[in-house]
């Protein structure tokens, strides 16, 4: 029982990655208190990028409102403003953009090497409550699926994003009508690729968590009967004491997943939030200028909100597969 | 408004001479009238360009592009005019080569907008 119970104690969630070490909160036992501190602290963090993102905005009316007039002259060619305003656009967004999908790709990656530390240790405590069908199961699943969705975002849907601007801009500045399809279509590709491999996740952790929680949960009463049967005299409180065993093993268990689950909120929360207010502030300029603007440039504005809004996507895809998977060792046996 | 009104009367008066002179001497009316708005003109761009300037700073679009598109509108506004006095004049031909020529130059001119998207683009595959 000492041996049982010391490696019990060996069974703690890994410590939050440095991206996340700021968020992260001081007490972990009360996982509303500590979620409530995160979001706090990151809104808190954002100020710099609302700045930038504001800035950004500014940049973009001036640029539209001056194309404009220049549109207003009569006999002025038509074609050359909506050039320069695409140029114009990209400069603007390019660097921020840039930045912001280096993040998100940092992001990614940091969540899913946590998920991998993680994982083992939530596979070891199930394994201790009695789950071993459950937790084989729950952690191969969600091993190849994270490596799959980790390898897909960085190698293909970075890629994808970055044709996406290409596209756009070149849409913006050409006016091509082909231009505009394809980009639509690479757009239309990320978000079915993404749906895909959440549906298919979720679904397998849906079906192999109820077949092999009930698997184990069958067993463990077998187990139990069978100590209270087999054992004279004793067979009852054995099996009673090991039923405290199994309560501390998921205790141990539960303190390991809200740890990680806070750590990986944490992770998540910031660039989240920094990718999120300059969507917003993107797609409110967009709305704004579309009053005085032309319809090519602001295209190319909504454009490049949507690319963040793929960012956003791909990240909050990778946070949700590592925040399901802990879910499931947290809902335990049967 | 002083201005405006009194190229409108100018405008209305050449038209009514123009109807009564003989052909050669009204494309030359219609040519001198032209200039003397647009000289008058210049005094209304004058604060249209210095907004576009605060403009351009405030969007930190590269200040040569700023010169391009004017240089472009100056070329294109002198040769719509042109045009038409050479229509106006019965030269529907010469109207048309220096329409093919007004063409050419603008796309002369827009050279660097081209190399400064391809720039652009090159940049963002970069990041692939």
């Amino acid at each position: 029982m000492n041996l049982y119970h010391s490696m019990l104690t060996q069974i703690t969630a890994p410590t939050v990655p440095q991206s996340g070490a700021h968020l992260m909160p001081e007490q972990t036992d009360n996982f509303g208190a500590g979620l409530f501190r995160i979001v706090q602290e990151a809104i808190g963090s954002i100020r710099p990028d609302l700045k930038e993102a504001a800035a950004i905005s500014m940049s973009l009316i001036a640029l539209m409102m001056l194309i404009s007039l220049i549109r207003l002259i009569p006999g002025s060619n038509t074609k050359l403003p909506d050039f320069i305003c695409a140029v114009g656009i990209g400069t603007v967004l390019l660097q921020s953009t840039n930045s912001l999908i280096t993040l998100g790709v940092t992001t990614i990656q940091d969540l899913s090497s946590y998920a991998k530390l993680l994982l083992p240790v939530m596979t070891s405590a199930l394994a201790a409550q009695g789950g071993i069908t459950t937790s084989t199961a729950l952690y191969a699943g969600t091993a190849i699926f994270n490596s799959i969705l980790s390898s897909l975002l960085s190698k293909l849907m970075v890629p994808m994003l970055y044709i996406y601007l290409v596209l756009a801009t070149a849409h913006g500045a050409l006016g091509e009508e082909i231009l505009k399809k394809m980009a639509e279509f690479i757009k239309w590709l990320s978000v079915w690729i993404l749906k895909g491999v959440l549906y298919l996740f979720t679904g397998y952790m849906g079906i192999t968590g109820v077949l092999s929680g009930t698997t184990d949960a069958a067993a463990l009463k077998a187990a139990k009967l069978t100590i209270s049967g087999v054992v004279p005299v004793v067979g009852g409180i054995l099996s009673d004491a090991s039923e405290a065993v199994l309560v501390g093993a998921g205790l141990v268990r539960n303190a390991a997943g809200v740890y990680g689950i806070l750590a990986m909120l944490a992770v998540f929360a910031g660039p989240f939030l920094r990718i999120g207010c300059h969507y917003l502030m993107i797609r409110i300029t967009g709305a704004v200028c579309s009053v005085f603007g032309s319809k090519q440039c602001t295209q190319l504005i909504s454009d490049y909100s949507g690319a963040m809004g793929l960012l956003l996507a791909m990240t909050g895809t990778m946070c949700l597969l590592g925040l399901i998977s802990t879910v499931c060792f947290l809902k335990g046996v049967g | 408004m002083d201005m405006f009104l009194q190229a409108s009367a100018l405008v209305l008066l050449g038209l009514i001479l123009c109807q009564t002179l003989e052909k050669n001497f009204s494309v030359l009316l219609c040519l001198g009238i032209s200039v003397m708005i647009l000289v008058a003109g210049i005094s209304f761009f004058r604060p249209v360009v210095a907004f576009l300037e605060e403009l351009q700073s405030l969007c930190h679009l590269r200040s040569d592009m700023l010169l391009i598109l004017m240089k472009v509108t100056f070329v294109c506004i002198i040769t719509e005019i042109a045009a038409l006095l050479c229509v106006d004049g019965g030269n529907a031909s010469l109207a048309q080569s220096l329409k093919l020529l007004s063409s050419a130059l603008v796309l002369w001119l827009s050279i660097p907008v081209f190399r400064a998207l391809l720039d652009l683009l090159q940049r963002i595959l970069e990041g692939v």
